[in-house]
């Protein structure tokens, strides 16, 4: 038994609860990047975070070995924050949730204007218009890697209904990098028009 | 102009032959709408994909330890304030049942006769009881000493304590929230 989570699940199911404490630690940000993303709000992803792991330890004799852990923990985050957005069916979008590392130095030109933390800001507020299946979709797609198949697995739907739903979602992904890029560059070069012009 | 299959094809992220390639390069070359389309869709998903793990405040793991055990705790309380409930009601009840039996008794008859035909009840209670025990010791009697009496001392001493440790355990559980392990 070579694999620290093979071990750690195998102790779990022998009874031994605090094989859990390890796997928190393991799938911490997972965990908590997934809740992040889908609600858009850090004290809303802790919490989340934190009953996403409380679930998984009450149910975790339900858990099925042949079945990756990972989907499994991740499924249960997805159906949680989907609950969560319905009840509120608002989502809120806090900028300091932008890591500050992300910046990326380009030299400034016309057509540059938005800066690398206001194109993150523009893929957040891209999630945040979507619907909840599409949204955790997309994220399980995107910064899991997910395929189809485990996508369907984690949201419990077909794997028709998973590729149409990601079909929808790039689209309107596009259309809205479009739109924004598209007024954002449009407002760039009004604010550096010449009145000579 | 008809849009698909291009735009399946551009967003699908499925592998396309050769042909379809040479196809959907000279439907951009025509569609300005599906151009936009190819580049804003591939500049957000760049961008997706290059957007970092969002990672909790230091002390995620102490906090989760904290939470279960504070929810364990309100798990077992839950337990216990629940087989309170079920005793309490189990209580009541029998007290209501008590009441209403007397008031009946008290209603439908005179309590004399009442009281009367109890004690003949009581009696005839007693005089069974009597009969059972001498048919149990006849029985014993009559068995072939398979097993020596001191067998039979030790076996009822065993289910004795069995039965008081058990009594004892519920009470523990209901009226003082221990678990024993």
């Amino acid at each position: 038994m070579n694999n620290p989570e093979t071990e750690l699940l195998w102790r779990l199911r022998q009874g031994d609860s605090d094989a859990f404490t390890p796997l928190v630690e393991m799938y911490q940000t997972p965990v908590y990047n997934l809740c992040s993303r889908m609600l858009g709000n850090p004290q809303d992803a802790e919490d989340a975070a934190q009953e996403t792991f409380w679930r998984a330890y009450q149910a975790i004799h339900r858990y099925d070995p042949k079945r990756s852990f990972a989907t499994w923990l991740l499924s249960i985050a997805a159906h949680y924050c989907i609950d969560q957005q319905r009840k509120r069916r608002l989502t809120t979008f806090d900028i300091d949730l932008l890591p500050e590392g992300n910046v990326v130095d380009h030299s400034p030109t016309p057509e540059r204007v938005i800066s690398q933390k206001e194109e993150d800001q523009i893929v957040h507020n891209m999630l945040s218009k979507m619907n909840p299946q599409d949204r955790a979709a997309i994220i399980l797609r995107y910064w899991y890697d997910f395929s189809e198949k485990e996508i369907s697995q984690a949201l419990n739907l077909s794997n028709s209904a998973v590729k149409s739903r990601l079909f929808r979602a790039r689209k309107q992904i596009a259309k809205i990098w479009e739109a924004t890029h598209l007024n954002s560059i449009s407002s760039g070069e009004k604010q550096h028009v010449s009145p000579a012009f | 102009m008809c849009h698909q299959p291009f735009e399946t094809w551009i967003l699908d992220e499925k592998d396309i032959t050769d042909d379809e390639r040479i196809m959907l390069q000279s439907h951009l070359d025509e569609c300005g709408q599906c151009s936009k389309l190819q580049q804003s869709w591939l500049s957000a998903r760049s961008k997706m994909e290059l957007s970092q793990m969002l990672s909790p405040e230091p002390g995620f793991t102490s906090r989760w330890q904290d939470n279960l055990t504070k929810k364990l705790q309100e798990q077992q309380m839950r337990q216990v304030f629940k087989l309170r409930r079920f005793f309490l009601y189990l209580g009541t009840a029998n007290v209501l049942t008590m009441i209403l039996l007397v008031s009946f008794i008290m209603i439908s008859g005179s309590p004399v006769n009442w009281l009367v035909s109890t004690l003949n009840q009581l009696l005839e209670l007693t005089v069974w009881l009597g009969q059972t025990q001498h048919f149990v010791v006849s029985l014993i009697q009559a068995l072939p000493p398979i097993f020596p009496i001191t067998f039979w001392i030790l076996l009822t001493s065993g289910v004795s304590t069995l039965a008081l440790i058990w009594v004892v355990s519920i009470w523990k559980i209901s009226f003082q929230g221990e678990i024993i392990k």
